[in-house]
């Protein structure tokens, strides 16, 4: 015997509310929108991390040919590049970007200081 | 008090950004969940995704739908595209015929709350992805279908047949499932 939509209508509404009992139990991990927050901020951090990396490399290819006498090579072991000590990272405290000197120094000038909360 | 919190969060307020995803979170993680059985870990990944997308692009979002229709249909976007890895597919489909098994040889009558969690959790899995989506934000989330329409982006009458169909296949797996006795607790 066919059943009609109406009890079918009736049984799907009786499965419906104890399937939705059912999910009122599940809940989000706690503080997922705190470490939404977290993760964001970590990520924008990579960002600019990445974006002050490729400025940087792009910087120091520009001022190594701009320094560069034709023909010599910086890389050689006598070049006096090569054998002059760099400066120390923690020596250059710089307070804007344009007086950072060390790819280190202008890539800590551009990252904030975060923290990650990280996953429970 | 959504629509202030809506507005200090597009002025970038953390504060009210993180009231505004605490107000949701749980049911983005319930649809989530769903969308991702079994995988609990696949579901909180996805939840959180959808959160960080919505943050990112909440500078589009123009209040055009409500901002609980909009994140659930980020959570879809976001779950289709995890889905389209075969691997992950392959294991959950896998892990669902396993299931079924199990329960069908499990269930009887008398179908404890348990039991029956189970039962409506892989009936549920069985269903077209399509369906799954259109179903729980219409139980579950309880959107209108004009919302659940925005959420996916298909038509009122897609919506419509999706959840129709949905309903039936639901209903005849949990049927089959409990020994043809699917009446037996609907009176409690």
């Amino acid at each position: 015997m066919s059943r009609g939509s109406g009890a079918d209508d009736t049984e799907w509404e009786a499965l419906a509310a104890r399937w939705r009992a059912l999910e009122e139990e599940t809940s989000a991990p706690p503080k997922l929108s705190t470490r939404v927050l977290a993760v964001a901020r970590a990520r924008r951090r990579r960002r600019r991390l990445a974006i002050a990396g490729s400025l940087a490399a792009a910087l120091g290819l520009v001022a190594t040919l701009v320094s560069m006498p034709y023909g010599q090579d910086p890389q050689a072991p006598d070049h006096p590049q090569a054998l002059a000590p760099g400066p120390p990272v923690d020596a250059d405290p710089c307070r804007e970007i344009d007086s950072c000197v060390t790819a280190e120094s202008r890539l800590a000038y551009l990252t904030p200081v975060d923290e990650y909360v990280p996953r429970q | 008090m959504e629509r202030d919190l809506l507005a200090a969060a597009k002025a970038g307020d953390e504060a009210a950004l993180e009231a505004l995803f605490a107000l949701h979170q749980d049911d983005v993680y319930r649809f989530a969940r769903r969308l991702t059985w079994p995988d609990a870990d696949a579901a909180e990944d996805v939840s959180q995704e959808a959160m960080l997308v919505a943050l990112e692009k909440l500078g589009t979002f123009r209040g055009q739908s409500s901002f609980r229709t909009w994140l659930l249909g980020v959570v879809v976007n976001i779950s289709r595209n995890r889905q389209r890895s075969e691997r992950r597919r392959h294991a959950r489909e896998a892990a669902s015929a396993h299931d079924v098994d199990g329960i069908a040889g499990q269930a009887d009558a008398s179908a404890e709350t348990e039991e029956l969690g189970q039962i409506i959790e892989v009936a549920f899995s069985r269903l077209p992805a399509g369906q799954q989506e259109a179903l729980h934000l219409r139980e579950i989330s309880g959107l209108t279908y004009d919302e659940i329409a925005v959420a996916l982006g298909i038509s009122i009458n897609a919506v419509k047949n999706r959840i129709h169909n949905g309903r039936r296949t639901m209903q005849g797996l949990i049927s089959e499932s409990l020994g043809g006795s699917y009446g037996v607790w609907t009176d409690e």
